[in-house]
């Protein structure tokens, strides 16, 4: 008779366990899915204050100046403050439904906002932007096919139009990879296992 | 043998040919050398303009220069002199005039046929600068530009008395000036950049107004409505420690680059995480359900062994 009563303790430990687990893993998943949402709507909201301070950057200039990143590539990309967070311009990528500003300087912090550039810049066809694996961020970034459009606006109105040409997988310890080749743009965000980064690279064409 | 010493003497021949090709003479240390400007844009000479002749660099008698003082303080470098060097040494040198307010060694007025004469003055490398001539309803700005003195012809000849025509530029006299400025690094995203700069716009060389360019205003500034009639330029006031300061300028759009020579900072060892902790979610679900299995499934025995006890 104890022997049952033990095996029964025993059982319902087991179970309990087992739920508590389960019930870990259901935190988690909230918790991930409330920090994707919330990373959406921070980028939605800092999104629209972008392109209205890209618009008015626009107005102010003369359509038939010539911008001065052509003269000088080298310029630093000029940013509009949002919040008192720099913004170089938005991305677009009409094929997964994305517009997203995109920070100047990624720090781990600011990726949870919106996306960030890593490196380089737009004028000098050497950039990298970076961005979170969140569905609303760069998590669908692995469903881009080779010939997908992407379009990115300056934070005085100039556009540029980039062509997906390639996309690979790299592991962490690649970053000389990651900058290596001639590749005008390039995006990259963590594989849902979080263990390696899917990079897309794009290059440049003209309108 | 007789073959090598042939071989031998073709090949003195040659090198000696060649050598006296590349000689250089030297020119004549002791002949005075002048310089004049004749200034007749669109063919009407510029009567009563002031040109001033700064004294850049001394020149050798093999044509070699070393720049003199003030300007030595200066990074021109005229190692490489091409036509390329030179114009952006003139936007260069038109800055550091505009900024230091450098004192000219030479200066004198056009006659009526647009002519002046700088006689008996040493030899040397010399920027030539005027003031503006209204005529036909029109500013003629010249712009700087560097003489040699004396001037090395296509001949190899040495030409001691040179004569200049001065580009210029031009715009109507009723159009008000727009001139715009942007500040370029070149110092690798150093961490010691400062958060800004003073830019000096001058009016006749005399300050009109002071501007500070910075991130807020993407390093950019554009005076418009300025006088049409006035000579502007622009330089840059208090260039940080350790930069220089390059200026270049096309249709007053000044460009100023501050150079430093740094390593760039070390970037992150690896590719940043960018990903939610999504690996624990399936680990945690599937140990959960096979633990919460396993109790059901012995909770189920013991229930039946209870019943049949």
């Amino acid at each position: 008779m104890e022997k049952l009563k033990r095996k029964k303790r025993n059982s319902i430990i087991f179970m309990l366990t087992g739920l508590l687990l389960i019930a870990a893993a259901l935190v988690i998943t909230w918790l991930n899915m409330w920090e994707q949402r919330s990373a959406g709507v921070y980028s939605d909201y800092a999104r629209d204050k972008v392109v209205n301070a890209i618009n008015d950057e626009r107005e102010k200039t003369d359509p038939d100046d010539e911008p001065p990143y052509i003269r000088n590539p080298d310029m630093e990309m000029p940013v509009v403050t949002v919040d008192g967070m720099d913004y170089i311009g938005v991305l677009s990528v009409p094929v997964l439904g994305l517009e997203l500003p995109i920070l100047s300087e990624w720090s781990y912090p600011n990726l949870k906002k919106t996306p960030c550039r890593f490196s380089g810049s737009a004028y000098l066809d050497d950039l990298i932007l970076l961005g979170h694996n969140y569905t609303t961020h760069f998590g669908k970034l692995r469903r881009l096919k080779q010939g997908d459009m992407l379009i990115f606006t300056d934070a005085v109105g100039n556009k540029f139009n980039y062509e997906v040409v390639d996309q690979e997988i790299l592991e962490p310890t690649m970053i000389k990879d990651l900058k290596a080749g001639d590749w005008d743009l390039t995006l990259f965000t963590c594989t849902l296992g979080g263990r390696t980064r899917v990079t897309v690279r794009c290059d440049r064409i003209e309108d | 043998m007789k073959k090598v010493i042939t071989l031998i003497l073709c090949l003195v021949l040659v090198l000696g040919t060649m050598a006296s090709a590349f000689a250089i003479d030297p020119r004549d240390t002791s002949a005075k050398t002048s310089l004049t400007v004749s200034f007749a844009p669109e063919d009407t000479p510029a009567e009563g303009v002031e040109f001033r002749l700064y004294y850049v660099a001394n020149v050798d008698e093999f044509c070699n220069m070393t720049v003199a003082a003030p300007f030595s303080s200066y990074p021109i470098d005229l190692s490489k002199p091409t036509a390329d060097t030179y114009r952006e040494l003139e936007a260069l040198i038109t800055g550091y005039i505009a900024a230091d307010n450098l004192s000219a060694n030479y200066t004198a007025v056009t006659d009526e046929n647009g002519v002046v004469t700088f006689a008996d003055i040493p030899a040397g490398l010399y920027f030539v600068a005027g003031d503006n001539f209204e005529a036909n309803r029109k500013i003629y700005e010249p712009t700087g530009s560097l003489v040699c003195l004396p001037n090395r012809l296509e001949d190899e000849s040495w030409q001691y008395d040179v004569t200049v025509n001065p580009k210029f530029e031009s715009r109507p006299d009723s159009e008000p000036v727009e001139i715009s400025v942007l500040k370029v690094w070149d110092d690798n995203n150093s961490d010691k950049r400062p958060e800004s700069v003073t830019v000096v716009l001058y009016e006749n060389g005399d300050t009109y107004d002071t501007v500070t360019l910075s991130k807020d205003n993407n390093w950019q500034y554009k005076w418009e409505g300025l006088y049409a009639k006035s000579q502007w330029s622009i330089a840059e006031k208090d260039i940080p420690d350790g930069y220089t300061a390059t200026y270049e300028s096309q249709n007053y759009r000044v460009v100023i680059t501050n150079t430093k020579k740094t390593t760039p900072p070390p970037g992150p060892p690896d590719i940043p995480q960018t990903g939610l902790l999504w690996w624990p979610v399936p680990i945690l679900a599937g140990a959960g359900l096979l633990l919460f299995i396993i109790g059901w499934s012995k909770n189920m025995k013991t229930k039946r062994k209870n019943g049949k006890a």
